[in-house]
């Protein structure tokens, strides 16, 4: 009954790293010694995932550690070793660092068994466990009204989608009389299955943010502090996303009419998400506009819905993830306001440098992260034929381009007087964090080919 | 087929009617009274007779939170405690994590003073 088990050897090391975090006050160097064991957990989780081995289902099937968990496993975790680094050095805004870490920690392990769901119990807890520390760490700031107001706000929101989700989940399992994603069956429901599947939708892109159920996280988002927003921007999303992939695949193969809606979902993201980012001034909902448009991206592959679509969205939503993670923690040192970047590339030119890497990244110039990722994604939209979203996905690549310019711009000729903020003080810790995203931008792009292959995806 | 949908539609139409009914009902039968309802403290509309004697800390969902601990964790040992006999030491292996993660969070609240009555 045991045999298997030894995959959760990842998981169990993240929240045992969140449990030594919680009690770090016994630690040597206290708050941020706690900050350090948590995470050597997570980096050394993430190791583990990415030299171990995969397997077949496990615990009655309703877990599978294949090659896509794997990857997004590595992913999660490492991206939570990344962030748990940086706060490790330059603390969280306003009150100490263990509790913030020990809840990103328990997010991340979320979000890892979530990556394995193959079943729609599991999906559900493990999404609820991925997001539910996403909801503190949104109102960290206990003195700040105005954001406690605002994670409120995205509390009842996100628990709204979880409750939409999980109604849509329950229609889906009354008409498979099945719960494991392998058992979903759609083929003639009827109207009902429309239902099912289009609450459990609803649900998913609302979670996620994608178009047209965006409205709320700017909202929610734009108040928050950065660091915190650099989390919940990346790990809990990647993990929604990995398993909304799964579950579109796996309804796809019994209801091919879902590609229509996840397309039309797509199309609305792309152009809202790179519209609202053109006019944005502040940093944090300039980077929250474009996710939405990112994941428009993302969604053109699942609305192919094979399994190089599948293997693509899933590779773009990591490729994805860091450099966003690397942008939005020189975000948090710098300042939100685009002006606070004025002539970054002479006070920091290596933080500068980096932002030109991550953001080249998000816009997909090659050979960084973000190409290979925008390549396998029109790939798959190719090998369906969705011609139309690709040229939509190209032409708001190009569109994209004129607001992550607007930054380099304004690191490199800005003007001097609009700087508002002091000097930085130097961190060892975070520019360690720093680094290792650019790496991670520069090595999953070359990276790319085997990693893809890995995956799965075939093209041609 | 379509009578699943007719008794969707039943459904929909004695719920909208169940809520009319409560509302208009309490509109019509019920005293009017002349404080606005925005100026009672009450739900059921009785005007307070008095200040309370003690004022309510907000600071007592702790105690809320730590009720669920407890609640949860019973929840689950019930049922494990049906089945325990036939399922052997793997699942008191699997209870004894489970019973650990809430102790855990006990052991947290208490360090932190949650449970100091102040």
């Amino acid at each position: 009954m045991l045999s298997g088990y030894w995959h959760f050897t990842p998981e169990v090391l993240v929240v045992c790293g969140a449990f030594a975090a919680l009690f770090g006050g016994y630690l040597p160097g206290k708050d941020r010694g706690a900050a350090y064991a948590a995470a050597g957990a997570a980096a050394l989780a993430a190791a583990i995932v990415a030299f171990g081995g995969t397997g077949g289902p496990i615990v009655f099937g309703q877990l599978e550690p294949d090659s896509v968990a794997r990857y997004a496993r590595t992913g999660l975790a490492g991206l939570t070793a990344v962030w748990v680094l940086w706060v490790a050095g330059r603390g969280m805004p306003g009150e100490r660092r263990r509790e913030g870490v020990a809840l990103a920690l328990f997010a991340t392990a979320g979000g890892m068994l979530l990556s394995m769901a193959e079943d729609l119990i599991v999906m559900f807890v493990t999404l609820e466990l991925a997001t539910m520390p996403a909801y503190v760490l949104m109102g960290y700031r206990r003195k700040d009204v105005s954001g406690l107001k605002r994670a409120l706000d995205y509390f009842v929101d996100s628990i709204l989608a979880s409750v939409i989700v999980l109604y849509g989940l329950s229609f889906l399992y009354g008409i498979s009389g099945s719960t494991a994603f392998s058992g979903l069956e759609l083929e003639g429901s009827g109207m009902l299955g429309f239902v099912a599947v289009m609450l459990t939708l609803v649900g998913l892109f609302a979670k996620v943010s994608a178009a047209p159920l965006r409205h709320w996280t700017l909202d929610a988002n734009a108040k928050a502090a950065p660091v915190s927003l650099a989390f919940v921007s990346t790990v809990p999303r990647v993990a929604g996303i990995v398993v909304m992939s799964r579950l579109i695949l796996a309804i796809a193969a019994s209801a091919p009419a879902i590609g229509i809606l996840v397309g039309v979902a797509a199309a609305a993201s792309m152009i809202a998400g790179n519209c609202a980012a053109l006019s944005q001034g502040d940093l944090r909902r300039l980077l929250i506009c474009s996710g939405i448009a990112h994941l428009g991206y993302l969604m053109m592959a699942l609305a192919a819905g094979t399994e190089t679509g599948y293997g693509a969205a899933v590779f773009y939503a990591v490729a994805y993830a860091v450099p966003s993670m690397g942008v939005m923690l020189v975000v948090a040192e710098e300042g939100v306001a685009i002006g606070d970047f004025a002539r970054l590339a002479s006070r920091r030119p290596w933080v500068a440098w980096s932002m030109v890497l991550w953001l080249l990244s998000l816009i997909g110039i090659p050979p960084l992260a973000g190409f290979f990722g925008k390549l396998y994604l029109i790939g798959a939209a190719l090998q369906a034929e969705l011609m139309a979203l690709v040229l939509l996905a190209i032409l708001a690549t190009l569109l994209s381009a004129a607001y992550y310019f607007r930054i380099v711009r304004e690191m490199f000729f800005g003007d001097e007087d609009e700087q508002v903020g002091g000097a930085i003080e130097p961190s060892h810790a975070a520019t360690v964090a720093l680094a290792l995203c650019a790496v991670a931008t520069v090595a999953i792009g070359i990276g790319a080919p085997r990693l893809i292959a890995a995956l799965g995806v075939r093209f041609g | 087929m379509t009578q699943d949908y007719v008794a969707l539609g039943v459904l929909i139409v004695a719920g909208i009617a169940f809520f009319a009914f409560a509302v208009i009902a309490s509109d019509m039968l019920g005293r009017r009274r002349s404080a606005s309802a925005e100026q009672i403290l009450t739900e059921d509309g009785t005007q307070p007779i008095a200040e309370p004697p003690v004022r309510f800390r907000v600071g007592y969902f702790v105690y809320a939170l730590m009720l669920l601990v407890f609640d949860v964790g019973v929840v689950f040992l019930y049922l494990w405690a049906v089945v325990f006999h036939r399922m052997g030491a793997f699942v008191l292996i699997q209870m004894v994590v489970f019973a650990g993660v809430l102790v855990s969070g006990l052991v947290y609240a208490w360090k932190e003073g949650a449970l100091e009555w102040r």
